[in-house]
Protein backbone atom coordinates (compact mmCIF):
# COMPACT_ATOMS: atom_id res chain seq x y z
CA UNK A 1 0.00 0.00 0.00
CA UNK A 2 2.56 2.58 1.12
CA UNK A 3 4.36 1.89 -2.36
CA UNK A 4 1.47 2.32 -4.54
CA UNK A 5 0.88 5.52 -2.40
CA UNK A 6 4.45 6.64 -3.14
CA UNK A 7 3.75 5.89 -6.88
CA UNK A 8 0.83 8.23 -7.42
CA UNK A 9 2.53 10.83 -5.22
CA UNK A 10 5.87 10.54 -7.27
CA UNK A 11 3.70 10.41 -10.81
CA UNK A 12 2.16 13.51 -9.06
CA UNK A 13 5.09 15.42 -8.54
CA UNK A 14 6.37 14.44 -12.26
CA UNK A 15 3.26 16.49 -13.55
CA UNK A 16 4.46 19.96 -14.64
CA UNK A 17 4.92 22.44 -17.72
CA UNK A 18 6.40 21.15 -20.84
CA UNK A 19 9.35 23.60 -21.26
CA UNK A 20 7.22 25.42 -24.44
CA UNK A 21 4.14 25.68 -22.14
CA UNK A 22 6.47 27.52 -19.45
CA UNK A 23 8.33 29.72 -21.38
CA UNK A 24 5.62 30.90 -23.72
CA UNK A 25 3.18 31.83 -20.08
CA UNK A 26 7.19 33.40 -19.52
CA UNK A 27 7.41 35.62 -22.55
CA UNK A 28 3.67 36.39 -21.77
CA UNK A 29 4.79 37.69 -18.44
CA UNK A 30 8.23 39.60 -19.61
CA UNK A 31 5.80 41.12 -22.00
CA UNK A 32 3.51 42.30 -19.10
CA UNK A 33 5.95 43.22 -16.99
CA UNK A 34 7.72 45.65 -19.56
CA UNK A 35 3.81 47.30 -20.35
CA UNK A 36 3.84 47.42 -16.34
CA UNK A 37 7.11 48.82 -15.36
CA UNK A 38 8.03 49.78 -11.67
CA UNK A 39 7.56 53.00 -11.08
CA UNK A 40 9.16 55.13 -8.08
CA UNK A 41 6.01 54.58 -6.12
CA UNK A 42 6.18 51.19 -6.63
CA UNK A 43 6.35 48.66 -3.67
CA UNK A 44 8.60 45.69 -3.42
CA UNK A 45 8.90 41.76 -2.55
CA UNK A 46 11.30 39.53 -1.07
CA UNK A 47 11.97 36.06 -2.28
CA UNK A 48 11.59 33.53 0.59
CA UNK A 49 13.24 30.94 0.54
CA UNK A 50 13.62 29.08 3.85
CA UNK A 51 13.66 31.45 6.60
CA UNK A 52 16.42 31.00 9.25
CA UNK A 53 15.07 31.37 12.84
CA UNK A 54 16.90 34.94 13.74
CA UNK A 55 14.81 36.27 10.75
CA UNK A 56 12.00 35.01 12.06
CA UNK A 57 12.36 36.57 15.05
CA UNK A 58 13.21 39.47 13.66
CA UNK A 59 10.06 40.01 11.46
CA UNK A 60 7.99 38.78 14.37
CA UNK A 61 9.18 41.80 16.42
CA UNK A 62 9.05 44.45 13.31
CA UNK A 63 5.24 43.52 13.51
CA UNK A 64 4.41 46.06 15.69
CA UNK A 65 0.67 44.65 16.64
CA UNK A 66 1.97 42.20 18.22
CA UNK A 67 5.38 43.51 19.85
CA UNK A 68 3.67 45.28 23.00
CA UNK A 69 1.51 41.72 23.73
CA UNK A 70 4.37 39.44 23.02
CA UNK A 71 7.03 41.76 24.91
CA UNK A 72 4.71 41.71 27.95
CA UNK A 73 4.12 37.87 27.28
CA UNK A 74 7.66 37.39 27.51
CA UNK A 75 8.23 39.67 30.91
CA UNK A 76 5.36 37.59 32.67
CA UNK A 77 7.10 34.00 31.38
CA UNK A 78 10.57 35.54 32.55
CA UNK A 79 9.62 36.79 35.59
CA UNK A 80 6.92 33.87 36.29
CA UNK A 81 9.98 31.63 35.76
CA UNK A 82 12.88 33.66 37.76
CA UNK A 83 10.09 34.00 40.89
CA UNK A 84 9.70 30.02 40.72
CA UNK A 85 13.55 29.27 39.96
CA UNK A 86 13.99 31.80 42.61
CA UNK A 87 12.24 29.88 45.45
CA UNK A 88 15.33 28.16 46.18
CA UNK A 89 18.21 31.08 46.24
CA UNK A 90 20.46 31.11 48.76
CA UNK A 91 22.07 33.90 50.36
CA UNK A 92 24.85 35.21 47.84
CA UNK A 93 23.10 33.77 44.94
CA UNK A 94 22.09 35.47 42.08
CA UNK A 95 18.35 34.76 42.56
CA UNK A 96 18.11 35.47 46.09
CA UNK A 97 17.21 39.09 45.93
CA UNK A 98 14.26 38.03 43.76
CA UNK A 99 13.38 35.64 46.68
CA UNK A 100 13.18 38.71 48.76
CA UNK A 101 11.35 40.84 47.06
CA UNK A 102 8.94 38.21 46.26
CA UNK A 103 8.55 37.61 50.16
CA UNK A 104 8.16 41.29 50.78
CA UNK A 105 5.24 41.42 47.77
CA UNK A 106 3.49 38.79 49.33
CA UNK A 107 3.68 40.10 52.55
CA UNK A 108 2.33 43.28 51.12
CA UNK A 109 -0.54 41.39 49.76
CA UNK A 110 -1.93 40.07 52.81
CA UNK A 111 -5.19 40.51 53.56
CA UNK A 112 -5.33 40.20 57.09
CA UNK A 113 -3.87 39.38 60.17
CA UNK A 114 -3.16 35.71 60.56
CA UNK A 115 -2.28 36.05 56.59
CA UNK A 116 0.74 38.35 57.65
CA UNK A 117 1.64 36.15 60.57
CA UNK A 118 1.92 33.14 58.49
CA UNK A 119 3.89 34.92 55.83
CA UNK A 120 6.23 36.24 58.48
CA UNK A 121 6.54 32.80 60.29
CA UNK A 122 7.11 31.01 56.93
CA UNK A 123 9.74 33.96 56.09
CA UNK A 124 11.36 33.98 59.89
CA UNK A 125 11.63 29.99 59.35
CA UNK A 126 12.99 30.02 55.82
CA UNK A 127 15.99 32.30 57.03
CA UNK A 128 16.73 29.38 59.58
CA UNK A 129 16.78 26.87 57.02
CA UNK A 130 19.11 29.21 54.63
CA UNK A 131 21.71 29.50 57.07
CA UNK A 132 21.33 25.54 58.16
CA UNK A 133 22.09 24.54 54.15
CA UNK A 134 24.36 27.52 53.99
CA UNK A 135 26.37 26.24 57.03
CA UNK A 136 26.10 22.26 55.57
CA UNK A 137 27.43 23.53 52.86
CA UNK A 138 30.24 25.23 54.69
CA UNK A 139 29.14 28.11 52.87
CA UNK A 140 28.34 30.39 56.14
CA UNK A 141 30.51 33.57 57.10
CA UNK A 142 30.22 35.67 59.49
CA UNK A 143 28.84 38.31 57.69
CA UNK A 144 25.66 36.18 55.57
CA UNK A 145 25.31 34.68 59.47
CA UNK A 146 24.80 37.82 61.20
CA UNK A 147 22.27 39.16 58.78
CA UNK A 148 20.17 36.08 58.41
CA UNK A 149 19.82 36.10 62.48
CA UNK A 150 18.45 39.71 62.31
CA UNK A 151 16.45 39.11 59.34
CA UNK A 152 14.85 36.17 61.19
CA UNK A 153 14.43 38.36 64.57
CA UNK A 154 12.90 41.00 62.17
CA UNK A 155 10.51 38.74 61.02
CA UNK A 156 9.95 36.95 64.46
CA UNK A 157 9.08 40.49 65.87
CA UNK A 158 6.95 41.37 63.58
CA UNK A 159 5.34 37.89 63.70
CA UNK A 160 4.99 38.13 67.72
CA UNK A 161 3.24 41.78 67.34
CA UNK A 162 1.03 41.01 64.67
CA UNK A 163 0.32 38.11 66.90
CA UNK A 164 -1.06 40.44 69.68
CA UNK A 165 -3.24 42.43 67.54
CA UNK A 166 -4.55 39.14 66.05
CA UNK A 167 -5.23 38.23 70.02
CA UNK A 168 -7.40 40.64 70.38
CA UNK A 169 -9.58 39.75 67.24
CA UNK A 170 -8.93 35.80 67.39
CA UNK A 171 -7.60 34.42 70.32
CA UNK A 172 -7.74 30.70 69.13
CA UNK A 173 -5.85 31.30 65.60
CA UNK A 174 -3.17 33.66 67.35
CA UNK A 175 -2.43 30.36 69.52
CA UNK A 176 -2.52 27.97 67.06
CA UNK A 177 -0.05 30.21 64.92
CA UNK A 178 1.97 31.00 67.74
CA UNK A 179 2.28 27.38 68.86
CA UNK A 180 2.89 26.47 65.10
CA UNK A 181 6.09 28.58 65.03
CA UNK A 182 7.06 28.12 68.45
CA UNK A 183 7.14 23.77 67.51
CA UNK A 184 9.44 25.04 64.28
CA UNK A 185 11.90 26.89 66.42
CA UNK A 186 11.90 24.09 68.66
CA UNK A 187 13.21 22.25 65.26
CA UNK A 188 15.71 24.74 64.32
CA UNK A 189 17.39 24.64 67.46
CA UNK A 190 18.25 21.13 67.63
CA UNK A 191 19.44 21.24 64.36
CA UNK A 192 21.75 24.06 64.55
CA UNK A 193 22.44 22.39 67.92
CA UNK A 194 23.33 19.05 66.15
CA UNK A 195 25.21 21.40 63.38
CA UNK A 196 27.27 23.36 66.10
CA UNK A 197 28.13 19.96 67.70
CA UNK A 198 29.50 18.37 63.90
CA UNK A 199 31.52 21.96 64.32
CA UNK A 200 32.10 21.56 59.69
CA UNK A 201 33.54 25.03 59.95
CA UNK A 202 35.97 26.87 62.09
CA UNK A 203 33.02 29.20 63.11
CA UNK A 204 29.72 27.52 64.51
CA UNK A 205 26.67 29.74 64.18
CA UNK A 206 26.32 30.73 67.81
CA UNK A 207 24.76 33.94 67.16
CA UNK A 208 22.18 32.42 64.98
CA UNK A 209 21.30 29.85 67.88
CA UNK A 210 21.35 33.06 70.42
CA UNK A 211 18.73 34.60 68.33
CA UNK A 212 16.61 31.49 67.82
CA UNK A 213 16.74 31.00 71.76
CA UNK A 214 16.07 34.72 72.22
CA UNK A 215 12.92 34.21 69.53
CA UNK A 216 11.93 31.63 71.33
CA UNK A 217 11.49 33.06 75.06
CA UNK A 218 9.77 36.07 73.15
CA UNK A 219 7.40 33.56 71.79
CA UNK A 220 7.29 31.56 75.26
CA UNK A 221 6.27 34.50 77.27
CA UNK A 222 3.69 35.59 74.67
CA UNK A 223 1.75 31.88 75.11
CA UNK A 224 2.20 31.75 78.23
CA UNK A 225 -0.17 34.35 79.47
CA UNK A 226 -2.77 33.81 77.07
CA UNK A 227 -3.42 30.82 79.46
CA UNK A 228 -3.39 33.53 82.59
CA UNK A 229 -4.26 37.08 83.74
CA UNK A 230 -3.64 39.37 80.98
CA UNK A 231 -0.72 41.67 82.14
CA UNK A 232 -1.41 44.63 80.36
CA UNK A 233 -5.66 44.59 81.91
CA UNK A 234 -4.50 44.49 85.45
CA UNK A 235 -2.10 47.16 84.41
CA UNK A 236 -4.79 49.31 83.06
CA UNK A 237 -6.85 48.85 86.16
CA UNK A 238 -4.45 49.26 88.77
CA UNK A 239 -3.55 52.61 87.19
CA UNK A 240 -7.48 53.43 86.89
CA UNK A 241 -7.89 52.49 90.42
CA UNK A 242 -4.62 54.41 91.48
CA UNK A 243 -5.11 57.65 89.55
CA UNK A 244 -8.89 58.33 90.62
CA UNK A 245 -9.86 55.91 93.39
CA UNK A 246 -8.18 53.44 94.93
CA UNK A 247 -10.77 50.38 95.66
CA UNK A 248 -9.86 47.36 96.03
CA UNK A 249 -12.29 44.86 94.89
CA UNK A 250 -11.43 44.71 91.23
CA UNK A 251 -8.33 43.79 91.32
CA UNK A 252 -9.34 41.08 93.84
CA UNK A 253 -12.33 39.44 90.96
CA UNK A 254 -9.52 39.16 88.48
CA UNK A 255 -6.74 38.07 90.26
CA UNK A 256 -9.41 35.27 91.87
CA UNK A 257 -9.35 33.54 88.52
CA UNK A 258 -5.78 32.27 88.94
CA UNK A 259 -6.34 28.98 90.17
CA UNK A 260 -3.91 26.98 92.78
CA UNK A 261 -2.80 30.34 94.71
CA UNK A 262 -6.44 31.95 94.84
CA UNK A 263 -6.29 32.83 98.85
CA UNK A 264 -2.73 33.91 98.87
CA UNK A 265 -3.29 36.15 95.71
CA UNK A 266 -5.60 37.85 96.41
CA UNK A 267 -4.04 38.62 100.14
CA UNK A 268 -1.12 39.57 97.86
CA UNK A 269 -2.97 42.43 95.54
CA UNK A 270 -5.13 43.33 98.44
CA UNK A 271 -1.97 44.22 100.21
CA UNK A 272 0.02 45.42 96.96
CA UNK A 273 -3.49 48.04 96.60
CA UNK A 274 -2.62 49.18 99.94
CA UNK A 275 0.97 49.59 98.79
CA UNK A 276 -0.69 51.42 96.04
CA UNK A 277 -2.69 53.23 97.84
CA UNK A 278 -0.08 54.26 100.73
CA UNK A 279 2.63 55.14 97.89
CA UNK A 280 0.13 57.24 95.93
CA UNK A 281 -0.37 59.08 99.00
CA UNK A 282 2.77 59.77 99.89
CA UNK A 283 3.41 60.49 96.52
CA UNK A 284 1.74 64.11 96.69
CA UNK A 285 3.83 64.75 99.73
CA UNK A 286 7.08 63.55 98.58
CA UNK A 287 7.04 64.06 94.77
CA UNK A 288 9.28 60.65 94.64
CA UNK A 289 6.91 58.10 93.88
CA UNK A 290 4.64 58.86 90.82
CA UNK A 291 1.70 56.58 89.35
CA UNK A 292 4.22 55.12 86.63
CA UNK A 293 6.95 54.09 89.46
CA UNK A 294 4.16 52.11 90.59
CA UNK A 295 3.38 50.47 87.82
CA UNK A 296 6.91 49.48 86.87
CA UNK A 297 7.04 48.11 90.41
CA UNK A 298 3.97 46.06 89.90
CA UNK A 299 4.76 44.99 86.49
CA UNK A 300 7.76 43.54 87.78
CA UNK A 301 6.07 41.89 91.15
CA UNK A 302 3.52 40.50 88.47
CA UNK A 303 5.96 38.63 86.00
CA UNK A 304 7.69 37.07 89.08
CA UNK A 305 4.47 36.06 90.73
CA UNK A 306 3.78 34.31 87.58
CA UNK A 307 7.02 32.64 87.28
CA UNK A 308 6.60 31.31 91.09
CA UNK A 309 3.29 30.00 90.19
CA UNK A 310 4.59 28.15 87.31
CA UNK A 311 7.34 26.81 89.08
CA UNK A 312 5.05 25.91 91.85
CA UNK A 313 2.37 24.30 90.29
CA UNK A 314 4.61 20.65 90.23
CA UNK A 315 5.01 20.82 94.05
CA UNK A 316 1.68 22.83 95.40
CA UNK A 317 3.83 25.24 97.46
CA UNK A 318 3.17 28.37 96.09
CA UNK A 319 1.14 29.33 99.18
CA UNK A 320 3.82 30.03 101.55
CA UNK A 321 6.26 30.90 98.35
CA UNK A 322 4.63 33.83 96.45
CA UNK A 323 4.10 36.16 99.74
CA UNK A 324 8.55 35.64 99.92
CA UNK A 325 8.78 36.39 96.17
CA UNK A 326 7.09 39.77 96.57
CA UNK A 327 9.09 40.70 99.73
CA UNK A 328 12.36 40.81 97.72
CA UNK A 329 10.65 42.85 94.60
CA UNK A 330 9.47 45.33 96.31
CA UNK A 331 12.35 45.83 98.52
CA UNK A 332 14.23 45.60 95.41
CA UNK A 333 12.24 48.25 93.80
CA UNK A 334 12.80 51.24 96.32
CA UNK A 335 12.10 49.73 99.72
CA UNK A 336 9.75 52.88 100.15
CA UNK A 337 7.19 50.44 102.31
CA UNK A 338 8.48 48.03 105.20
CA UNK A 339 5.51 48.00 106.60
CA UNK A 340 3.86 45.89 104.43
CA UNK A 341 6.40 42.86 104.47
CA UNK A 342 4.97 39.76 105.39
CA UNK B 1 14.25 48.30 -11.33
CA UNK B 2 16.26 45.99 -13.41
CA UNK B 3 17.26 43.59 -10.65
CA UNK B 4 13.42 43.50 -9.07
CA UNK B 5 12.52 42.54 -12.70
CA UNK B 6 15.20 39.86 -13.13
CA UNK B 7 13.89 38.39 -9.96
CA UNK B 8 10.80 38.37 -10.29
CA UNK B 9 11.29 36.09 -13.16
CA UNK B 10 13.59 34.32 -11.55
CA UNK B 11 10.60 33.63 -8.84
CA UNK B 12 8.52 32.45 -12.00
CA UNK B 13 11.21 30.03 -13.13
CA UNK B 14 11.52 28.39 -9.80
CA UNK B 15 8.17 28.20 -8.93
CA UNK B 16 5.92 28.01 -12.11
CA UNK B 17 5.71 23.60 -12.19
CA UNK B 18 4.65 24.07 -8.13
CA UNK B 19 2.16 26.46 -9.00
CA UNK B 20 1.06 24.70 -12.01
CA UNK B 21 0.23 21.44 -10.45
CA UNK B 22 -1.56 23.30 -6.88
CA UNK B 23 -3.63 24.81 -9.94
CA UNK B 24 -3.87 21.34 -11.94
CA UNK B 25 -4.92 19.39 -9.04
CA UNK B 26 -7.51 21.86 -8.09
CA UNK B 27 -8.99 22.67 -11.83
CA UNK B 28 -8.92 19.86 -13.52
CA UNK B 29 -8.33 21.83 -17.00
CA UNK B 30 -4.60 21.98 -18.27
CA UNK B 31 -5.33 24.87 -20.16
CA UNK B 32 -6.86 26.97 -17.88
CA UNK B 33 -4.49 25.68 -15.29
CA UNK B 34 -2.05 27.41 -17.52
CA UNK B 35 -4.19 30.67 -17.94
CA UNK B 36 -4.50 30.68 -13.61
CA UNK B 37 -0.80 30.43 -13.44
CA UNK B 38 -0.19 33.42 -15.79
CA UNK B 39 -2.95 35.34 -14.30
CA UNK B 40 -0.88 34.69 -11.00
CA UNK B 41 2.22 36.06 -12.30
CA UNK B 42 0.76 39.19 -13.76
CA UNK B 43 -1.65 39.86 -10.63
CA UNK B 44 1.16 39.80 -8.24
CA UNK B 45 3.08 41.95 -10.50
CA UNK B 46 0.63 44.76 -10.60
CA UNK B 47 0.44 44.15 -6.44
CA UNK B 48 4.14 45.38 -6.87
CA UNK B 49 3.64 48.26 -8.96
CA UNK B 50 0.96 49.75 -7.42
CA UNK B 51 3.01 50.18 -4.38
CA UNK B 52 2.25 46.64 -2.89
CA UNK B 53 4.69 45.56 -0.08
CA UNK B 54 5.08 41.54 -0.34
CA UNK B 55 7.56 39.93 2.37
CA UNK B 56 6.97 36.53 0.91
CA UNK B 57 6.90 36.31 -2.76
CA UNK B 58 6.26 32.63 -3.06
CA UNK B 59 3.13 32.90 -0.11
CA UNK B 60 1.88 35.75 -2.04
CA UNK B 61 1.62 33.66 -5.55
CA UNK B 62 0.21 30.80 -3.22
CA UNK B 63 -2.95 33.45 -1.98
CA UNK B 64 -3.18 34.81 -5.60
CA UNK B 65 -3.42 31.47 -7.04
CA UNK B 66 -6.41 30.52 -4.48
CA UNK B 67 -7.90 33.26 -5.02
CA UNK B 68 -8.17 32.99 -8.49
CA UNK B 69 -9.01 29.25 -8.72
CA UNK B 70 -11.86 30.54 -6.39
CA UNK B 71 -12.95 33.13 -8.85
CA UNK B 72 -12.78 30.90 -11.43
CA UNK B 73 -15.35 27.97 -9.81
CA UNK B 74 -17.65 31.20 -9.50
CA UNK B 75 -17.90 32.08 -12.90
CA UNK B 76 -17.74 28.67 -14.14
CA UNK B 77 -21.22 27.76 -15.63
CA UNK B 78 -22.05 24.71 -16.79
CA UNK B 79 -20.96 24.10 -20.51
CA UNK B 80 -22.75 22.01 -22.88
CA UNK B 81 -20.93 19.72 -24.81
CA UNK B 82 -23.18 20.21 -27.91
CA UNK B 83 -22.33 24.06 -27.56
CA UNK B 84 -18.50 22.93 -27.69
CA UNK B 85 -18.97 20.62 -30.51
CA UNK B 86 -20.72 23.01 -32.27
CA UNK B 87 -17.98 25.78 -31.87
CA UNK B 88 -15.48 25.64 -35.03
CA UNK B 89 -12.28 26.31 -33.17
CA UNK B 90 -13.07 23.22 -30.45
CA UNK B 91 -10.21 21.38 -30.58
CA UNK B 92 -9.59 19.06 -27.64
CA UNK B 93 -5.93 18.14 -27.67
CA UNK B 94 -4.92 14.18 -27.82
CA UNK B 95 -4.69 12.83 -24.16
CA UNK B 96 -1.33 11.89 -23.07
CA UNK B 97 -0.49 8.37 -23.60
CA UNK B 98 -0.62 6.97 -20.16
CA UNK B 99 -0.51 3.02 -19.38
CA UNK B 100 -4.44 2.09 -18.15
CA UNK B 101 -2.73 0.82 -14.87
CA UNK B 102 -1.60 4.33 -14.08
CA UNK B 103 -4.89 5.92 -15.01
CA UNK B 104 -6.61 3.61 -12.73
CA UNK B 105 -3.80 4.55 -10.35
CA UNK B 106 -4.26 8.31 -10.80
CA UNK B 107 -7.98 8.10 -10.83
CA UNK B 108 -7.81 5.82 -7.64
CA UNK B 109 -5.73 8.82 -6.14
CA UNK B 110 -8.04 11.77 -7.52
CA UNK B 111 -10.88 10.07 -6.12
CA UNK B 112 -9.43 9.23 -2.59
CA UNK B 113 -8.80 12.85 -2.55
CA UNK B 114 -11.95 14.30 -3.22
CA UNK B 115 -13.64 12.05 -0.60
CA UNK B 116 -11.47 13.90 2.38
CA UNK B 117 -12.67 17.75 3.45
CA UNK B 118 -11.10 19.80 0.78
CA UNK B 119 -8.83 21.49 3.45
CA UNK B 120 -7.41 18.07 4.19
CA UNK B 121 -6.93 18.13 0.34
CA UNK B 122 -5.48 20.79 -0.29
CA UNK B 123 -2.17 20.31 2.75
CA UNK B 124 -1.78 16.53 1.75
CA UNK B 125 -1.15 18.83 -2.31
CA UNK B 126 1.00 20.92 -0.79
CA UNK B 127 3.11 18.84 1.57
CA UNK B 128 3.44 16.17 -0.66
CA UNK B 129 3.36 16.93 -4.12
CA UNK B 130 4.89 19.95 -3.87
CA UNK B 131 6.90 19.39 -0.89
CA UNK B 132 6.21 22.52 1.17
CA UNK B 133 7.02 22.95 4.33
CA UNK B 134 4.90 23.40 7.37
CA UNK B 135 5.97 26.90 7.95
CA UNK B 136 5.15 27.39 4.04
CA UNK B 137 1.79 26.20 3.99
CA UNK B 138 0.73 28.12 7.19
CA UNK B 139 2.10 31.38 5.43
CA UNK B 140 -0.12 30.07 2.31
CA UNK B 141 -3.52 29.12 4.08
CA UNK B 142 -3.14 31.64 6.65
CA UNK B 143 -3.17 29.00 9.31
CA UNK B 144 -1.10 28.49 12.75
CA UNK B 145 1.47 25.96 11.50
CA UNK B 146 0.57 23.44 14.24
CA UNK B 147 -2.74 23.75 12.79
CA UNK B 148 -1.51 22.87 9.52
CA UNK B 149 0.82 20.03 11.15
CA UNK B 150 -2.51 18.44 12.80
CA UNK B 151 -4.37 19.08 9.79
CA UNK B 152 -1.93 17.24 7.43
CA UNK B 153 -1.50 14.05 9.96
CA UNK B 154 -4.90 13.67 9.99
CA UNK B 155 -5.28 13.44 6.61
CA UNK B 156 -2.76 11.06 6.00
CA UNK B 157 -4.29 9.08 8.56
CA UNK B 158 -7.96 9.22 6.47
CA UNK B 159 -6.36 8.39 3.34
CA UNK B 160 -4.67 5.36 4.69
CA UNK B 161 -8.26 4.27 6.06
CA UNK B 162 -9.69 4.97 2.71
CA UNK B 163 -7.08 3.27 1.21
CA UNK B 164 -7.34 -0.05 3.21
CA UNK B 165 -11.03 0.26 2.63
CA UNK B 166 -10.45 0.68 -0.98
CA UNK B 167 -8.39 -2.38 -1.37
Amino acid sequence: MRTRLKNIVKKAKGISLSSDEKDSIKHALLKHIEDNPLVEESGSFQIHKRVSYSEWVGNYFNNKKLMVPSALLLLLVLTGGISFASSNALPGSLLYPVKILNEKVGLAFATDQKEKVKMLTLNANTRLEEAEALYTQGKLDQKTETDLAESFEEDSVQANVTLEHLQKDDKGSSNEEATRFRGDLDKHQKIIGSLRSQERMDTSPSGLAETVSKVIAKFDLFLTPSDDIRMDDIKKKVETKTVFAPAFSKPKEVIAENKGTTTIVENEASTTMLAASTTAETSTKKDTVDSSDFNTRYESKTTIKTETKSSDSSSHNGTINVPSVHIETHSDAGGSLPGIHL
Amino acid sequence: MEEQKNNFIRAYEENADALFRHCLFNIRDREVAKDVLQDTFTKTWNYVVGGGQILNLKAFFYQTMKNLIIDYYRKKKAISLDALSEDENFDPPAPVEVSIEEHSESILAFRLLDRIPVEFKDVIMMRCVQELSFREISQITGEPENTVAVRYHRAIKKIKKLFNHEN
